[in-house]
């Protein structure tokens, strides 16, 4: 097996993987989840000034289906809980979360009985955007985060992606252990 | 009853009243009798302390003098100012006389878990708002068409504006309290479903 003929300037070898992710990383369609006045910062994003198409976010989805970014954007009530994490969902994989400003991040100012503390509590978050509301180019840098993570640079969500399968493989290697032990001693009664 | 009337705010004197303060007051007086435990008189309406049982009798009796709009159906915590006041909630009614622009002011005070009369049949306007007295305060009224939480999910427990309510939540009061350890994180997005 060979190339024909040489390769040459114009040809570039890579891992298909990496083109995959090239191509998503600069066409990402978000989905805005504004429930507060973070979602007034968001519009100013999306305007000419700060214009989020330059980074290929350029398509709005107001449906969560069409859309492969979820910018959770204001406070989220303890009621619009269920109604948050049926949007996301409805979303196809792979899909990607920011979370923009301080009360999606952690509650914010509202440390009360009724506002959710923080939308990682059941959505995993690529990236966090501090801020009351975060400034234009905050949501931008974030955006060339999230860019880089899924260039395979490793991120929040990613690490605890990784923690979680690694909870999980250590309970099935401690369960396969038990098991293997009592194998060896069943046999052994089997041998007596 | 004499003439003249205290007010409900402090530094402000006693004042007497207007022709129609005074017919308001009257009528509450003729219908309730020693049911009416206070008049007091505020800068721009009369304030009338009653008792809470009887609250659909007064309602249908201002209704009849003009005050048909009902502006407000709220309650007050006190159990931080037990010694000024006879129980630890205040319901409190505010009733509107459009044509005119005249208000009243009605409060009952109520013990721990003793209902009150629902006006939701007079007033429909009322259905929501003790729903909402419901909801953050407790407060049952009886003859209510449904009294269900309004604010807070239906599940929730406890009435959340009481004084004595964690302002955080009860969850995050314990972890402030240092009694809960971490942060209380879902390990997975599926476990919300049954909260
Ligand atoms: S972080 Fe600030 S600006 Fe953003 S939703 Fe919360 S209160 Fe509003």
């Amino acid at each position: 097996m060979g190339l024909i003929g040489q390769p040459t300037d114009n040809v570039i070898l890579g891992k298909i993987n990496d083109l995959v992710a090239w191509g998503r990383k600069y066409s990402l369609w978000p989905t805005p989840f504004a429930t507060a006045c973070c979602g007034i910062e968001y519009m100013s994003v999306m305007t000419a000034r700060t214009d989020l198409g330059r980074f290929g976010a350029e398509r709005q989805s107001f449906s969560p289906r069409q859309a492969d970014l979820m910018i959770v954007i204001g406070t989220i009530g303890l009621k619009a809980r269920p109604v948050l994490l049926k949007v996301w969902e409805q979303m196809p994989e792979p899909k990607w979360c920011i979370s923009m400003g301080a009360c999606a991040s952690s509650g914010g100012m509202f440390d009360v009985y009724s506002v959710c503390q923080g939308v990682d509590e059941f959505i995993p978050v690529d990236v966090f955007v501090p801020g009351c509301p975060p400034r234009p180019e905050m949501l931008i840098h974030a955006l060339v985060l999230l860019q880089e993570q899924i260039q395979g640079k490793p991120g929040v969500a990613h690490e605890r992606r990784m923690f979680i399968r690694r909870e999980v493989q250590q309970s099935v290697n401690s369960e396969f252990q038990a098991r293997q032990a009592e194998d060896v001693v069943r046999k052994q009664g089997q041998a007596t | 009853m004499s003439e003249t009337f205290r007010s409900t705010v402090t530094n402000h004197d006693e004042r007497e009243a207007t022709e129609w303060e005074r017919s308001v007051i009257d009528t509450v007086v003729s219908l309730l009798g020693g049911d009416l435990h206070d008049a007091l008189l505020d800068p721009n309406m009369p304030h009338l302390v009653i008792d809470p049982a009887r609250i659909d009798e007064v309602t249908e009796a201002l209704r009849e003098v003009g005050f048909s709009f009902l502006l407000d159906v709220t309650a007050v915590d006190y159990s931080e100012h037990t010694d000024e006041h006879p129980e630890r909630f205040a319901v409190v009614w505010h009733f509107l006389d459009r044509p005119h622009g005249r208000r009243v002011r009605v409060k009952g005070y109520v013990a721990d878990g003793d209902s009150v009369p629902s006006i939701a049949s007079i007033h429909p306007a009322a259905n929501w708002a003790e729903r909402e007295v419901w909801d953050m305060m407790g407060i049952p009224f009886s003859g209510h068409p449904s009294l269900t939480r309004i604010l807070m999910p239906l599940d929730y427990e406890g009435h959340p504006q009481r004084k004595d309510f964690p302002i955080e939540g009860p969850e995050r009061a314990k972890q402030v309290r240092g009694e809960l350890q971490g942060n209380k994180h879902l390990t997975s997005w599926k476990e919300l479903h049954d909260l």
